[in-house]
């Protein structure tokens, strides 16, 4: 016979408490996670004629109306980088954060049927989330180095610091996936008003313009927003474009990820006992 | 004298009559600020208990019928004890591996086909996939779904969802098992066939609980009957002592 693998022993209470070792449980739950993650996947280009090439078109059609804009515009030139490739540096991971985010946001009510049949470690549902998002941003990764090889532009070994960026960016989707996934399970507004949100979160961001166009008082504030320190850490490593606030970006983005993932777990895993009982 | 294999005091479940948490923002602030200091909330006046004050025991390897009408609270019992759904009173304490199954197929999705269904509902149930793997020609051959495995269960009858469901079910090894209406699907060659596989793990010393409303079916299984009745335990006695009071009770 198959062997599950549920704790030896369980003990149930109506005390508010705090799981025993959640960390381990979400360990124990990895095979589910990866599963879940997949099916995602699968799921959302099973019936879809361009099928996974959507994680590169998205940004790739993107960066082309941008490019448009800017020309329209007057082509103004600071950076030393063509603009579509400099867009698309940013684009990417700013896509995979919004994706998965916004995926994460629906992981509760989206399981309800199974929430309300079987345990397992609620924090798998936004993580898997994240997961199936990060597997598009995987294929979308690829625009970047496409860009810059038909602008004949070579990374530099800046390069090599890209993997801390690309973390950057899965630690931020996680922590507002786990935040966003417990308070659409309260109030289904967070969902709703999410496209709206992130839309002025994309124009007060420096995607599809330069840093220098901050405000000298306001670029050290800016660093509060994380996604700066990560598109500007993306950008670094892949052209070489660094602003002088690069560093203190980068820090004051892992600062707010941190904090934002610690009170996000901790809110999470206080109320995921009672999930049940109000989705 | 065997251990106990499950223990249950005085374990309760209240809801609120709109069927939800608070809903404003202030309120559930308040909530979560209460939460953060340990306080216990004000029970809300516009409620009922689903379940009120159960305590029983139950020792390794004893098959126990649940009874009770509809509504009586025997899910309820069961999600709390399969930690699906949190008690607002008491406690229990369950010992070895527990398998709950609420419903059969549990995450199912139609448009996977039978095999991949198998694993994702293995992995929800928390079976390893190597485990699963080895499990996976017994689980077919067991289903009867044959060649259609490979199929989207979509295009499954509802006998051969059921089937399959059932099957997987019925090879996760574990040590105590509940059972929520899942007993037999199919026709009744395949009833039959469920039944049996049950017997065998009775007879292997799995503690199993099981509500069901078939009270033949319940009588091959079980040797001891809990009977419910508006959220609370009223009998826990010989299984014949619930089947009649539960018997009585419906035919009124």
């Amino acid at each position: 016979m198959v062997r599950a693998a549920s704790a030896s022993v369980v003990r149930i209470s109506a005390e508010r408490r705090f799981p025993e070792r959640p960390l381990h449980s979400v360990w124990a739950a990895r095979e589910l996670l990866v599963v879940l993650a997949k099916r995602d996947v699968y799921l959302r280009y099973q019936h879809s004629f361009a099928g996974i090439s959507w994680a590169i078109l998205q940004p790739l059609l993107t960066v082309l109306v941008l490019s448009a804009f800017q020309l329209l515009m007057g082509n103004r030139q600071t950076t030393g980088v063509p603009y579509p490739l400099y867009a698309a540096t940013a684009l990417v991971p700013w896509t995979f954060v919004v994706h998965a985010l916004t995926q994460a946001s629906h992981s509760l009510p989206k399981h309800m049927g199974v929430i309300n049949k079987v345990y397992f470690p609620r924090l798998i549902l936004p993580l898997s989330a994240v997961m199936g998002a990060a597997a598009d941003f995987a294929v979308g990764m690829a625009l970047p180095p496409a860009l810059m090889i038909y602008y004949g532009i070579a990374p530099g070994l800046t390069l090599l610091a890209l993997p801390i960026f690309v973390a950057q960016a899965v630690a931020l989707a996680a922590a507002a996936g786990i935040w966003l996934a417990c308070l659409n399970a309260r109030f289904r507004d967070t969902a709703n008003s999410l496209p709206f949100v992130t839309q002025l979160w994309f124009f007060l961001t420096p995607i599809a313009y330069t840093t220098d166009i901050i405000p000298p008082q306001w670029q050290l504030l800016a660093g509060l927003n994380p996604m700066l320190g990560i598109l500007e850490g993306f950008r670094w490593a892949l052209v070489g474009v660094a602003s002088p606030w690069l560093g203190t970006w980068i820090a004051m983005s892992w600062l707010v990820i941190l904090a934002l993932l610690g009170s996000g777990m901790l809110v999470f895993l206080r109320s995921e006992e009672s999930l049940a009982d109000f989705l | 004298m065997k251990g106990i294999a499950i223990e249950v005091s005085r374990l309760g479940k209240q809801y609120s009559m709109d069927g939800r948490g608070p809903k404003r923002a202030h309120e559930a602030i308040e909530q979560a600020v209460r939460g953060l200091m340990r306080r216990k909330e004000p029970k809300d006046p516009g409620s009922f208990w689903a379940v009120k004050d159960c305590s029983f025991v139950v020792r390794q390897g004893e098959a126990v019928a649940l009874l009770g009408r509809n509504g009586a609270g025997k899910s309820v019992l069961l999600k709390m004890l399969s930690r699906v759904v949190k008690p607002s009173s008491g406690e229990a304490v369950i010992r070895g591996r527990m398998t709950a199954l609420l419903e059969l197929g549990s995450g199912f999705h139609p448009e996977l086909t039978g095999r991949e269904n198998v694993f994702f509902n293995g992995a929800i149930l928390g079976v390893r996939r190597a485990e699963m793997e080895t499990k996976l020609d017994e689980i077919v051959a067991f289903s009867e779904v044959g060649d259609f495995l490979d199929m989207p269960v979509k295009h499954y009858s509802s006998g051969m969802y059921m089937r399959l469901a059932f099957s997987i079910a019925a090879h996760v090894e574990t040590d105590v098992l509940l059972m929520d209406e899942v007993l037999a699907v199919g026709d009744s060659a395949f009833q039959e066939k469920c039944l049996n596989r049950m017997r065998r793990a009775v007879r292997q010393g799995t503690t199993v609980v099981i509500v069901s409303h078939e009270v033949s079916v319940l009588a091959e299984l079980c040797t001891r009957g809990l009977y419910m009745d508006h959220g609370k335990l009223l009998i826990d006695g010989a299984l014949a002592e619930a089947t009649d009071r539960y018997r009585k009770d419906t035919a009124a």
